[in-house]
């Protein structure tokens, strides 16, 4: 079949924990029990509604919730597992990640009855956000909602190829500023916001890109025929 | 010793097996062995003897005959029906074996072959007609003009009601040469001498004899001429570029054709081209 | 005493067969389904050469015979399985990750590549045995009752023939031969093919999908199931996969055996050509003489062949 290649990985510059990407994803733990509706939006505008329901007694540690998914009328996580059928559940003590497959700009507001639980655009203590960069090249990152301000280089070489699947990720901690507030990364290496003040965190592309060289036309060389047999030759 | 130690393809028939191929000859081809005068060819019944020939003949409406003009009568504006038909032939490849010739052609020589054939000639003789209304009458007054810027009339075939018909036993010997007819070579038969078996006077038969040999030289022979490539039934015509030229007499090929142990040899060359 | 007979030497022989030789020529092309990879195949090949020999026993050998493959193009469709970035563990814990980021694909399916591998201009050889056979042949579109003349002046013709084969024949066919370099062309291939799946993104990117792929080699190696020697694993896929060496003989077999006589004989066998008619009134030309063949039989010996017919 033809697969599409998902460009979007390769053309995103801006990773904004309020406006969600391809790349991003943001976590909460919801300590309460009880059946949350999360109101999904795009670029602030109201697109669906997703239900989960924390419970004592699951097991369940973590909650992959997709928000393009939503949009499009889809339930990835839906299961009969919960007293409501259908709702996906999580334990308290578990993790809801809040990502996205497609599309950006992607946020998320989650409230028990009338009170607000979680607000992907201001996120609070013990949140986090976690990202993973592709382009190599200069980064600047900044807490929206505060002072807070860093730098992150990313890199990649021929070497650094090769050791792609060990790369463990980055913690960096978001409190009043940015610790460490200088980065170094490989492309593809993860990143997560440990987020301890009230954040939006935003990175944006710094380094400038380079001009794409002309490439010639790929070609395939017909391998040079030795004479085939050897009883020719001794013919 | 191998057939193409000295050439390229080698080709022979065996005499019965030539005279199985004159027999589809004669059966296919009969114009070529029976002559008639157009009266005989109205009324094929008068003929010495019937004509043998393939459905095909008249499925492809062939003649059976070929037409020749009938015999004139000397001082008269008539002529009586002609017929002339070859209605036997066979051929002996030497050594001579399938027939008995005449003392005069025996024994066949080298390279030789004999033909032994049946000619049967019939003449329309109106004998049984009233000929009275073909004699011509006294003229009163000369016709006007000079006899030599008229030109004569074909002579008027006679009614008949049948053949006067005799047969000859003629025998012939001849041999097999290669001629080339724009620039192709053919096997083609060709005659040393003709005899006819008991006629008198002598002046009759050698006149006969001639008659015939000139049937035969002159027509029957040259139509039996064979491409030199069909003697082998053309297998190579598959293989382009190539020519079919008689392998040249040598020591080791003397005769090309040669006629020897019952059988007509051909040698041939390949010849790239 | 057969009526008629008739001998080519062996070098007529030879060139009787040079000329249904050149005249063959074969191609195909098929593919199958290997689950995690389709192979497919584009041939064309013709003869030459040949080491033609009449023999004693009468039999007819022709050895090193060349294939000439004008074409040998081996196409693999290959799945790659998706590659992702991402799935690293968050939050880690003595017991296990406890909170994983989700996967990434690079693709949103498995993506197809197809490469072709252009193997052809080498050569194998073939040698064939068998007796020399003369059949008759009644083209079976010839309707019942067509007299030989009809039939003879049909076109296309409707005559009947004998026709020269040699009779069922052993061929011998050697493997074949593929360069010891087809590792490199193939990883070169599919290389390419990989560059052209992601030609439209920048170079970083690329470098960084492919890397995210992994090594090409490893990732050829991992889809085929490739043994060390991709040379070997391409000549089995060639000879016994796809069976190249049965077809390619069964075809030799027919060509030589039943489908191209060495030569034809119409029959009834036409000596005397049509000619003009004689007369002045009936048809313009005469019939051919035809001559039937009753009997045609054929042997060599070690420097000739010799056809023996009877005439009907």
């Amino acid at each position: 079949m033809k697969a599409r290649l998902n460009r979007q990985l390769f053309e995103e510059t801006i990773f904004d924990s309020g406006a969600l990407g391809l790349t991003t994803s943001v976590v909460h733990q919801f300590a309460e029990p009880g059946v949350y509706a999360a109101s999904v939006r795009r670029i602030g505008v109201h697109v669906g509604v997703f239900e989960f329901e924390v419970r004592g007694d699951a097991t369940e540690m973590q909650l992959d919730i997709n928000l393009a998914a939503v949009d499009r009328g889809e339930r990835e996580n839906d299961c009969d597992c919960g007293p409501q059928r259908g709702l996906p559940v999580v334990s308290p003590k578990g993790y809801v990640l809040f990502h996205a497959t497609s599309g950006g700009g992607w946020s998320v507001h989650v409230g028990e009855g009338k009170k607000k639980a979680f607000d992907s655009e201001r996120l609070t203590a013990g949140d986090m956000f976690a990202l993973t960069l592709l382009e190599p090249t200069k980064y600047r990152m900044e807490n929206a909602l505060g002072g807070a301000k860093g730098t992150i280089d990313v890199s990649f070489s021929p070497a650094d190829a090769k050791r792609l699947s060990s790369l463990q990720p980055v913690i960096v901690t978001l409190k009043s500023g940015f610790a460490p507030e200088a980065l170094k990364l490989v492309a593809t290496q993860g990143l997560v916001f440990r987020v301890e003040a009230e954040a939006r965190i935003v990175i944006s592309r710094h380094g400038r890109r380079d001009p794409e060289p002309a490439r010639g036309p790929f070609h395939v060389q017909r391998p040079r025929i030795a004479e085939p047999r050897a009883k020719k030759a001794a013919r | 010793m191998a057939f193409t130690d000295n050439c390229d393809i080698f080709a022979s028939f065996h005499e019965d097996g030539f005279n199985a191929i004159l027999r589809h000859i004669r059966l296919q081809r009969p114009s070529l062995f029976n002559y008639a005068s157009l009266g005989i060819f109205a009324h094929p019944s008068l003929l010495c003897r019937k004509i043998d020939a393939h459905p095909v003949v008249a499925l492809r409406f062939n003649p059976l005959m070929t037409r020749i003009d009938p015999l004139p009568i000397p001082g008269t504006a008539f002529a009586m029906e002609l017929a002339v038909q070859i209605v036997d032939a066979k051929i002996d490849f030497h050594p001579g074996n399938q027939f008995a010739l005449p003392p005069e052609l025996a024994p066949l020589g080298g390279q030789r072959f004999a033909i032994g054939l049946k000619v049967c000639i019939g003449l329309g003789c109106p004998r049984d007609m009233p000929l009275d209304k073909f004699i011509e009458p006294p003229q009163d007054r000369p016709k006007k003009g000079r006899n030599d810027d008229r030109r004569p009339d074909p002579p008027q075939p006679l009614p008949t009601r049948s053949l006067i018909c005799f047969c000859l036993d003629v025998f012939a010997i001849g041999g097999v040469g290669i001629r080339f007819y724009n620039g192709r070579p053919y096997l083609e038969p060709f005659l040393d001498r003709v005899e006819i078996v008991d006629i008198r006077p002598d002046e009759l038969e050698s006149a006969l004899e001639c008659y015939l040999e000139l049937l035969l030289k002159l027509g029957l022979l040259p139509k039996l001429r064979i491409l030199l490539e069909r003697a082998p039934l053309e297998i190579i015509k598959n293989v382009v570029s190539l020519v079919v030229k008689p392998t040249p007499t040598s020591g080791a090929v003397p005769n090309n054709p040669a006629i020897e142990q019952d059988q007509l040899k051909a040698f041939i060359d390949l010849e790239v081209i | 005493m057969p009526n008629l007979t008739i001998a080519a030497s062996e070098d007529s022989f030879k060139r009787m067969f040079n000329a249904i030789r050149d005249n063959f020529s074969f191609a195909d092309a098929d593919s199958i389904d290997f689950g995690p990879f389709t192979a497919g195949y584009d041939i064309a090949f013709h003869l030459e050469n040949g080491d033609v020999d009449l023999r004693a026993d009468n039999t007819v050998k022709i050895d090193e015979l060349d294939i000439k493959w004008d074409k040998l193009d081996l196409s693999l469709g290959i799945d790659i399985p998706r590659k992702c970035i991402g799935g690293w563990c968050i939050i880690p814990s003595p017991f296990g990750c406890i909170l994983r980021f989700p996967r990434i694909c690079l693709f949103d399916d498995d993506p197809d590549i197809e490469v072709t591998l252009p193997l052809g201009g080498i050569t194998s050889e073939v040698s064939l045995t068998g007796r020399l056979v003369m059949r008759h042949f009644d083209n079976p579109a010839r309707p019942p009752g067509m007299h030989a003349w009809d039939a003879q002046d049909a076109a296309p013709s409707l005559a009947s023939e004998w026709r020269l084969f040699i009779d069922d024949p052993v061929v011998d066919i050697d493997p074949i031969d593929i360069a010891d370099t087809v590792g490199d062309l193939l990883e070169a291939a599919v290389n390419a093919a990989i560059d052209n799946l992601l030609f439209f993104l920048p170079g970083w990117a690329r470098d960084i999908a492919k890397a995210i792929l992994g090594p090409v080699i490893d990732l050829i190696r991992a889809i085929l199931d490739l043994p060390d020697d991709i040379q070997e694993w391409i000549s089995d896929l060639l000879n016994v996969s796809f069976g190249l060496l049965d077809i390619i003989a069964q075809f030799i077999i027919d060509y030589f055996g039943d489908k191209t006589p060495l030569a034809t004989i119409e029959d009834p066998y036409p000596l005397l050509p049509a000619t003009t008619n004689p007369n002045n009134f009936g048809p313009s030309m005469l019939i051919p003489v035809k001559v039937p063949i009753r009997r045609l039989a054929v042997f060599n010996t070690d420097v000739e062949m010799v056809l023996e017919a009877d005439i009907g």
